[in-house]
């Protein structure tokens, strides 16, 4: 028996993420679901945050050493001032915000990103064969969010375009392959920064247009963040190679409603619509209910049961107040008697 | 490595071996396919796809093994719309296929030879029979999707294979032996193919991963020694290197960057009164220009004002090492030449360096 892991391997969305706060995030909702998940799978972040933040901190530096020069100098006391307020403070708070870290990974800096990204999943395709029996094994990919851009147009380069001055070298011929992409929230056609990730040019695709064997494509029904300019494919024209298409491509809508956040990661794992196939695909161990479509259908419920339950405490309280006022009514009939 | 050449030279071995003379059918038997003893590694796989297109042909039915039936379920993979087809398993030996084709189809792997390792591995034997050799298909279908139960080790899955022999209607019938030999020699195929891939797949990682490493450290280079961008340079910027942005594969870091209106302290007038240099300062704006952050001195020009609203002093910089600047500008009917602060300082410094060093030398001399 293998006692090699499958693999797990995420690619965060916007915000602050390390490594390790990405594996926990995925680690303790599932392992909480499937209690064999840590030992059966293995999990991996992909991260790129550090290359934001690079950049950031050298444009920083930049601007205020074009500032400093100014003001080590007594002749240019005004143009400091001017500049000062341009590049210094107005640039301050925009610095800070998700919103640059869009509008940088648009740029060429996304560049960077995708190149370190190519980097670390390499290094992890590497390992996966290292560890042998890759026939026998599963290696999952998940990106969420601003990740499912940077999957899409990462995995593209490094499956079909190759290098600016080897375009030969990339991973098309390679019989490894992935055996699922899950792209949770997806914004891959919103971000893209090379070609349109529902066209067939790309290689990011099931087989045999691409290296992926199964993918799925989950958006919550009530999540903004994909619905600007949702990922929308018909499987048949999308995968004119294969008869199977519908098998080989999915998508999945998740309905409930836990908290405010349906936007985060947590948020998506914790829906059966997702994390089944996905835990039944990863996880050897899982107990797939056999009636896994009610449970599914059942869980859609969520949302109602949280309003109803809000509705209710909202009535209970009225009627608390009303019977208050009811008793200050009669206790105030009662003194003046 | 080893493994690799061991199949090769097997591989060589088969195309040495000539094919049979007669003419192959639904008559004939496996164990004839052999040509010499029973190494069934001398078996040309020619002979043994034409066996099972005969096997699969209508007109075959009546001579058919007698397990048969139940490696038909194998070949039926090829029909589309069969309910269990374990459509992710053909697709994977598919590419597995593919993979070794491309290996093999290499001049390194087969040098002056001729192009007939390929033939080695007619798909059809390969694809029809991986799926139930490497893997057990489980009936659980979520979301309709066929999934497969895994973990077998190579032994499992020739056991598996085997066992269909038991489905014989005659367990001793020459079929069933036949089905044994025939297994027995497929999954040695098989598992080369694996291995043979798999070790592809890590060659075309390791040459990715170089690749990957030298375009991180170029674009490294550029982020560290280009010349310093203002918001709005950064901005024009993306649309001159859009090309780079928008690009299908990796591209290596722009090789020109614009300046737009981007500020420099310069010194205009180096007047020496009474042995000191007196210095004027004053701010000059590059209103446009180009950089070459990779060259090696000379980096750089660019349209030089001392007014943003006037075209009435206008000059030349030239930009060294992506931050030194030095020009030339017109004003009031004069020619004024200029440079920046930072290569002043960077002058002085060296000037100090080359005093320093030379008062070593001259002390040094006086000493000796």
């Amino acid at each position: 028996m293998a006692a090699e892991k499958n693999y797990l391997v995420v690619v965060h969305g916007i915000g602050e993420h390390t490594e390790a706060s990405v594996k926990k995030d995925v680690k303790s909702v599932l392992s909480k679901i499937s209690p064999g998940f840590n030992k059966n799978v293995e999990t991996h972040a992909v991260v790129y945050n550090q290359v934001f933040k690079d950049w950031i901190a050298t444009a920083k530096s930049d601007w205020n050493a074009a500032i400093d020069k100014l003001a080590s100098t007594n002749h240019f006391t005004g143009a400091k001032d001017l500049l000062k307020k341009k590049l210094g403070n107005d640039n301050q708070d925009f610095l800070e915000t998700h919103a640059l870290d869009v509008a940088l990974y648009l740029s060429t800096v996304g560049v960077k990103v995708q190149l370190e990204v190519a980097l670390q999943l390499t290094e992890l395709l590497q390992a996966f064969i290292a560890g042998g029996d890759t026939r026998n094994r599963r290696i999952v990919i998940l990106g969420h969010s601003m990740g499912t851009a940077v999957v899409h147009d990462t995995l593209h380069k490094m499956i079909q375009g190759g290098f600016e001055d080897d375009r030969a070298n990339n991973l098309a011929n390679m019989s490894l392959r992935i055996n699922s992409l899950y792209q949770v929230a997806n914004t891959s056609r919103l971000l893209k920064t090379t070609i349109d990730p529902t066209t067939v040019d790309t290689s990011v695709r099931p087989y045999p247009g691409g290296i992926i064997d199964r993918m799925y494509n989950v958006n919550h029904k009530f999540d903004p963040v994909p619905r600007v300019k949702p990922f929308k494919v018909d499987a048949q024209r999308w995968l004119p190679e294969t008869p199977y298409p519908d098998s080989m491509y999915q998508d999945i809508e998740l309905k409930a409603v836990l908290d405010q956040d349906i936007h985060s990661l947590k948020h998506y794992l914790r829906d059966p619509r997702l994390h089944m196939p996905l835990l039944f695909e990863l996880d050897r161990d899982f107990d797939l209910p056999r009636n896994f479509r009610a449970k599914q259908v059942e869980y859609d419920k969520t949302t109602k049961k949280l309003i109803e339950a809000r509705l209710k405490k909202k009535v209970d309280a009225a009627k608390a107040k009303l019977a208050d006022s009811a008793r200050d009514v009669i206790l105030a009939f009662l003194d003046n008697l | 490595m080893l493994k690799l050449k061991h199949y090769l030279i097997a591989a060589l071995l088969f195309t040495s071996t000539q094919a049979s003379s007669a003419e192959i059918g639904c008559a004939t038997e496996f164990s004839s396919l052999v040509p010499e003893g029973n190494d069934l590694s001398l078996i040309d796989p020619r002979d043994l796809d034409d066996w099972l297109t005969a096997l699969k042909d209508d007109d075959c039915a009546q001579i058919t093994l007698d397990g048969y039936s139940d490696f038909a379920g194998v070949i039926d993979v090829y029909q589309p719309g069969t309910r269990l087809s374990p459509i992710e398993l053909i697709n994977k030996s598919a590419a597995v296929l593919n993979a070794l084709n491309k290996v093999l189809s290499q001049e390194a792997f087969y040098g002056d030879k001729e192009n007939r390792i390929r033939d080695l591995l007619p798909d059809r034997i390969t694809l029809a029979s991986v799926p139930d050799v490497i893997f057990d298909i489980t009936s659980v279908d979520i979301n309709g999707n066929a999934f497969f139960s895994v973990g077998k080790s190579r032994d499992a899955q020739i056991d598996q294979l085997l066992s269909y022999k038991q489905s014989c209607a005659t367990p001793d019938s020459n079929a069933c032996r036949e089905w044994e030999r025939f297994v027995r020699f497929f999954a040695a195929i098989t598992f080369a193919v694996e291995d043979i891939s798999e070790s592809h797949s890590g060659i075309l990682l390791e040459n990715v991963k170089a690749g990957l490493t030298e375009y991180i450290s170029d674009w490294d280079d550029y982020y560290e020694n280009r010349k310093p961008q203002l918001p709005w340079e950064l901005l024009a910027n993306e649309v001159w290197n859009r090309d780079i942005r928008q690009s299908k594969y990796f591209p290596r870091p722009p090789k020109s960057d614009l300046v737009v209106f981007h500020p420099q302290l310069v010194y205009t007038r180096f007047d020496s009164i009474d042995s000191e240099i007196k210095l004027e300062g004053s701010i000059l704006w590059e209103i446009v220009g180009i950089n070459y952050w990779d060259r090696s001195i000379l980096t750089g020009v660019s349209l030089v004002s001392s007014k943003l609203d006037s075209t009435d002093s206008m000059g030349l910089l030239l930009t060294l090492r992506n931050v030194y600047s030095l020009g030339v500008i017109e004003q009031d009917d004069d020619e004024t030449w200029f440079v920046s602060v930072d290569l002043f300082d960077f002058m002085v410094d060296k000037k100090n360096e080359f005093a320093e060093k030379l008062n070593q030398n001259l002390e040094s001399l006086e000493g000796g």
